[in-house]
């Protein structure tokens, strides 16, 4: 990069974030990042220390995909440790928001995970993480250019990672996050694996702030260093900030404390299920019970129980069909997500060769 | 390497000395940032009159906000007279829970309203309609400090004004914006919103007004794109939002969608998307664009409306399954009666246990109603 590039960088740069925006422009491999990688005008956080950007790329979409998201953007940055790899973080992000949300009420359900937390989920928005043993192998475009870039100097990668991976969405956008930590720098494998998913726990708000581009404090700890300080500490800086807000008098004293008892017992809430969820399996289960428990209560025959159960539960399956589809029907354009949750391949998908399209 | 941190911690400081807040008096710029978030001021000379912490009604159960912060801004135009105002109010601290609609959005009393998403954890929608300015009721402290700063200005403040409110809110944060516009220096104050020559019958029979109103509200559906990228930081900072009465043309150039197809066309043209994968999701694109109204179906009523049908059809079909197998009326209304309750029963029971021990706590995907101390009166 020329000198007049590299002022032209800086100028954007401290104009996008004394504005609080940041441009689609992005870090190139070989650059460094600390706390925040800029990608497809939101913020991507990263835990404390240099990141290496490695690869960057998009993710390869069928023809037909559905949803004005533009391209998803994917980023593969590598934290060292001399010649070995230590971590890696790969992210991958829609380029334009949706207007009407994604069409994946339950993004999260894909994940195989030894640790897992659905942190919410609702008709548009869904957040969660989970943890799990990772093998680092094939990957998308960005990952084959950091793989490129990790082998051309000469630096050691375990073949083994514990990932922490993180899934949030909006009507407007989503980040699919995998931060890939290697087992060295941390304790034995199950302490590890907690240890990460504690951590993961608390970090994934930080991406939720990235969407909306309020990343603004230090960059969150590491997963061991964090183990060693505040457990709580979203909990300490929120009543640090309520703290101020009453030494500014822009509240009382008694609507900061009953905020601070809130914020101790603060946490998403997801939507309450369908209500008329015939799938679950307590659903299908209890309804033909409590049927035929009431028939043979009342007519004292159990062949006749049975019978009227039986039938019952026949006649439900195709009310049930039935209503649903006159609903999805009627109400089909005005609630329907057009946009299908895109294909995305993961490093570690040695099942799907980069670039392959499902 | 050591000049790009160098850069960032830079950046990072010169953030925050930019994002020092405005004071009564400051000009405000193009995109004022209010509290970790942007708001679009349409094109003129816009000063900030007052800035306090505001009121939220329900004032409980939205989680640690910190405080609302309510602005009120002032816009002079070139003759030096006061033609437009602002108030917004915004939560300081970002909240797990959400926040909901504005009651205005919901009523069927105004010249427009429009819902574009209508969800637990996520309201977008705008409204036209037009304020009465009663200076005998009690106004919000920012509203006080305006009150003062026009005083000062010798601005005169007015007796009407057509309201265009924009609401945005997502799982975190919240932006309540409402632009009043001075259409008439002459006009007399109303003895009542009702009886104003602004109501919706009256705005009928006056071209000159209905004019008026047709262009702020083609204004506002260009707007509310504006306001929802502000929730996210993604407004460049000089970006210039046109105003009400601007060009057909500078509008449709100015919207959200123009910006995201040109986006499309670069892609297209940089090869990240085939010309077959750009112009379906163009043709995606004007598709949402036409459906302004996506979402606007509440899911709560969608949910209880699905329920009762499918509950009133099944509790028919029971009494007639049982009726067919005993040929006994009371038989048949005894089981019938009994597992509707049973179950029923069941499944409140479910729902607490769900509630109780589930992975995380639950509420309806029902759209609340929140709003806050405003400076007129619109009802």
């Amino acid at each position: 990069m020329r000198l007049t590039d590299k002022c032209l960088a800086a100028v954007v740069l401290l104009l996008a974030l004394a504005g609080g925006m940041l441009p689609a422009w992005a870090a190139e491999p070989g650059e460094t990042v600390q706390g925040i990688l800029p990608l497809a005008d939101r913020q991507l956080p990263l835990p404390r220390g240099e990141w290496i950007v490695a690869g960057m790329g998009v993710q390869t979409q069928p023809q037909d995909a559905a949803g004005p998201f533009g391209v998803v953007r994917s980023a593969v940055l590598i934290q060292r440790s001399g010649d070995r790899v230590t971590a890696i973080a790969e992210f991958n992000t829609n380029e334009i928001a949706l207007s009407d949300g994604w069409d994946a009420p339950h993004p999260c359900d894909a994940a195989a995970a030894d640790f897992r937390l659905d942190r919410y989920h609702s008709r548009l928005d869904a957040a969660c993480v989970s943890v799990a043993t990772s093998h680092i192998t094939g990957g998308p475009p960005a990952w084959q250019q950091a793989l490129g870039f990790i082998a051309s100097r000469h630096w050691q990668c375990d073949e083994t990672m514990l990932t922490a991976a993180f899934v949030v969405s909006d009507r407007q956008d989503f980040v699919d996050a995998r931060l890939h930590f290697d087992p060295a720098g941390l304790p034995g494998q199950d302490d590890a694996q907690r240890i990460l998913f504690a951590w993961a726990t608390r970090f994934a708000p930080e991406f939720e702030k990235g969407l909306a581009n309020q990343l603004t404090g230090p960059p969150f700890d590491g997963p061991l260093r964090a183990a060693l300080l505040s457990d709580t500490p979203t909990l300490d800086s929120r009543l640090l900030e309520l703290e101020a807000l009453q030494g500014d008098g822009a509240i009382s004293a008694a609507d900061a404390l009953s905020q601070q008892q809130a914020a101790q017992n603060e946490r998403p809430r997801s939507a309450e299920p369908e209500p008329v969820s015939v799938d679950g399996w307590y659903y299908r289960l209890s309804t033909p019970l409590i049927n035929l428990v009431t028939a043979y209560g009342v007519t004292q025959s159990a062949p006749l129980a049975v019978a009227i159960a039986l039938t019952e539960h026949v006649a439900h399956t195709f009310v049930y069909a039935a209503t649903q589809a006159s609903w999805d029907r009627a109400t089909g354009q005005a609630t329907r997500h057009t946009s299908a949750w895109p294909v995305l391949i993961h490093i570690g998908d040695t099942d799907k060769p980069a670039g392959a399209t499902s | 390497m050591r000049s790009v941190v160098g850069l960032l911690v830079l950046a990072i400081l010169f953030a925050s000395a930019a994002r020092a807040e405005l004071a009564p008096g400051d000009r405000a710029p193009p995109v004022l940032a209010i509290a970790g978030k942007q708001v679009p001021l349409p094109e003129g000379n816009w000063i900030v009159a007052g800035r306090a912490p505001g009121a939220v009604t329900p004032g409980k159960d939205l989680g640690s906000y910190g405080t609302i912060w309510n602005v009120v801004l002032l816009r002079i135009s070139p003759r030096g007279a006061l033609d437009a105002m602002a108030e917004i109010n915004v939560n300081d601290m970002a909240v797990d829970d959400g926040w909901g609609v504005a009651a205005d959005c919901q009523r069927s009393d105004l010249v427009l309203t429009v819902v574009r998403s209508r969800a637990g954890w996520d309201a977008t929608c705008f409204f036209v309609t037009h304020t009465i300015w009663n200076r005998d009721t009690a106004l919000p402290a920012a509203w006080r400090q305006a009150n003062a700063v026009a005083a000062q200005r010798g601005l005169i403040l007015p007796a009407t004004t057509v309201t265009a409110g924009f609401r945005v809110a997502n799982r975190r944060d919240i932006i309540d914006v409402r632009f009043h516009f001075l259409a008439d220096p002459a006009d007399v104050p109303a003895t009542n919103w009702n009886a104003s020559q602004w109501s919706r019958d009256q705005l009928q029979q006056d071209r000159w007004r209905l004019a008026f109103d047709r262009s702020v509200a083609e204004w506002s559906a260009m707007m509310i794109g504006h306001v929802e990228a502000g929730l996210k930081n993604r407004l460049p900072p000089t970006w210039i939002t046109p105003a009400p009465g601007a060009a057909e043309a500078s509008l449709d150039r100015a919207s959200i969608m123009s910006l995201r197809q040109r986006r499309l066309a670069a892609l297209r043209s940089s090869g990240l998307l085939s010309a077959a994968q750009a112009d379906r999701q163009s043709a995606l694109l004007r598709q949402a664009e036409a459906d302004d109204s996506h979402d606007a179906i509440d899911p709560g009523a969608d949910d209880f409306y699905r329920l009762l049908s499918y509950q009133g059809l099944s509790v028919t079909s029971d009494a007639l399954v049982t009726f067919m197998w005993t040929a006994q009326s009371v038989q048949a209304a005894a089981v019938t009666l009994l597992q509707a309750s049973l179950r029923t029963g069941r499944s409140y029971a479910v729902a607490y246990l769900w509630d109780w021990y589930g992975d995380t706590p639950t509420r309806p995907d029902i759209a609340r109603t929140v709003d806050f101390a405003y400076g007129g009166v619109d009802r």
